[in-house]
């Protein structure tokens, strides 16, 4: 038997197995296999992420730090005299308790999860997470992070295992308004995986740099009042009846380990 | 059979630090397919059928931890060392440094090529999924992976030639 026909067997073979794979898996048959496998792969997931896990503010010095830190600290300080119930519900004991406390101020149901894996691919922003379908996550739950922060929308969903595509994907897209200005609506999209950006503001409205935005409740499955990010910069071009605002997300990727999956909207 | 132990190994290690590793340490290293490199490294010590069903195991595995349509992953894989291998018995032929340094390459782009082909194909089934889009950020990231990927595939080789003596001696036959 020539080398050349047993090169072209193997390729029939392995087209063939290809084949099956995807058909299977799309059919349920694979299933119990995929649900072992991510059983196996989920604690060198998690093994890394403890062992490599880095503070979020690489490549800034101590100065600048302090500098961040004394502004998040003026800016939780003010968020919380606006929403009185939220700040006696808050425990700043661990980000699982702060989760919970957030949940029960807002009366609302979620499933506590642990990032496996992250996106290998620098042009899609995702996160794989341990919970899946048998806990109560379907595609389209918003994921949450610290009091209410929303770092993403599950996309794919697995028996035990979800896709949440992050916030500054350039697919993902909020409705969206200002915590201080319900008139001041707009949609948010992530630009590049870095930042966020928000279009569609009415141009008689004003914005200023520092305000939050969060989630107006018009997509489905999502509730009002999910922080989506902090203005950076407003950008308005004269004559136009519509504006735009740069946001800062207030979670660092590199940093979610511990993150809640909403179930009620 | 120590030769395809050790193989077995690389793909395995560098399986694991594509998935779980690289991501988290967010080096320059990201996006850079260790698992392309280790594949063509495979193939070139003459081992295709590990390298074929390595493709096969590790796009599994990796389609199981992506938002991407389940396949795509595989069927890129699969088709980056079924082409490469084509390239390297019809055209190549050689283990030359510039030889296997334009596989590398090859690998590269095709294997980018065909996960945006397939997991458009799956978007374009499923409008729900996810798939790279082809917008000129696309194309700026193929240029950064191969341009790291180079760099990589060059420190490898030379780590293989200076650790590895059968590389050199491996005969025609054996492909």
């Amino acid at each position: 038997m020539t080398t050349t026909s047993n090169q072209r067997r193997l390729l029939i073979r392995t087209a063939g197995v290809v084949a099956f794979l995807i058909l299977f898996h799309y059919v349920g048959v694979l299933r119990p296999i995929e649900r072992y496998t991510l059983r196996l792969l989920s604690p060198i997931g998690k093994a890394s992420l403890a062992i490599f896990h880095r503070s979020g503010h690489e490549g800034l010095s101590p100065a600048e730090l302090r500098q961040r830190v004394t502004m998040l600290e003026e800016r939780v300080a003010d968020l919380s005299v606006k929403n009185v119930r939220l700040e006696q519900a808050l425990d700043a004991s661990g980000e699982v308790t702060q989760q919970q406390a957030f949940l029960q101020a807002k009366n609302l149901r979620g499933v506590q999860a642990q990032t496996i894996a992250r996106s290998p691919d620098p042009t899609i922003q995702y996160i794989v997470s341990d919970a899946g379908n048998s806990r109560g996550v379907r595609v389209g739950s918003p994921a949450i992070v610290q009091n209410g922060i929303v770092i993403g929308t599950v996309i794919a969903v697995d028996d035990e295992s979800s896709r949440i595509l992050l916030t500054t994907d350039n697919r993902s897209t909020f409705a969206a308004v200002f915590i201080d200005n319900q008139l001041a609506q707009g949609s948010v999209s992530g630009v590049r995986g870095l930042s966020l950006r928000m279009d569609l503001i009415p141009i008689s409205e004003t914005i200023r740099e520092g305000e939050i935005a969060v989630t107006s409740g018009v997509d489905p499955n999502i509730s009002p009042g999910l922080i989506l990010g902090e203005v950076d910069r407003v950008e308005k071009q004269q004559g136009a009846i519509l504006q735009s605002a740069s946001l800062r997300p207030l979670y660092t990727a590199s940093r979610i380990d511990t993150l809640t999956i909403l179930t009620t909207p | 059979m120590m030769r395809r132990l050790l193989l077995t190994v690389l793909l395995l290690t560098t399986l694991i630090a594509s998935l779980f590793i690289l991501p988290v340490i967010q080096t320059p290293l990201l996006g850079t397919n260790l698992f392309v490199i280790a594949l063509i490294l495979c193939m070139l010590f003459g081992q295709s059928t590990i390298a074929t069903v390595g493709a096969v195991v590790g796009g599994a595995v990796s389609d199981l931890l992506s938002a991407l349509p389940f396949g795509s992953i595989t069927f890129s894989y699969v088709a980056t060392i079924v082409i490469v291998h084509w390239a390297f018995r019809a055209r190549i032929t050689n283990r030359s440094f510039p030889a296997y340094l334009s596989l590398v390459a090859m690998g590269t782009i095709l294997f980018s090529i065909s996960v945006l082909l397939a997991a458009s194909l799956g978007k374009f089934l499923d409008s729900s999924m996810v798939a790279p889009e082809l917008t000129s950020a696309f194309f700026v990231s193929i240029v950064s992976l191969l341009i790291r990927s180079t760099v990589i595939a060059t420190i490898v080789y030379f780590l293989v030639r200076a650790f590895g003596r059968s590389y050199a001696t491996l005969s025609e036959h054996e492909f």
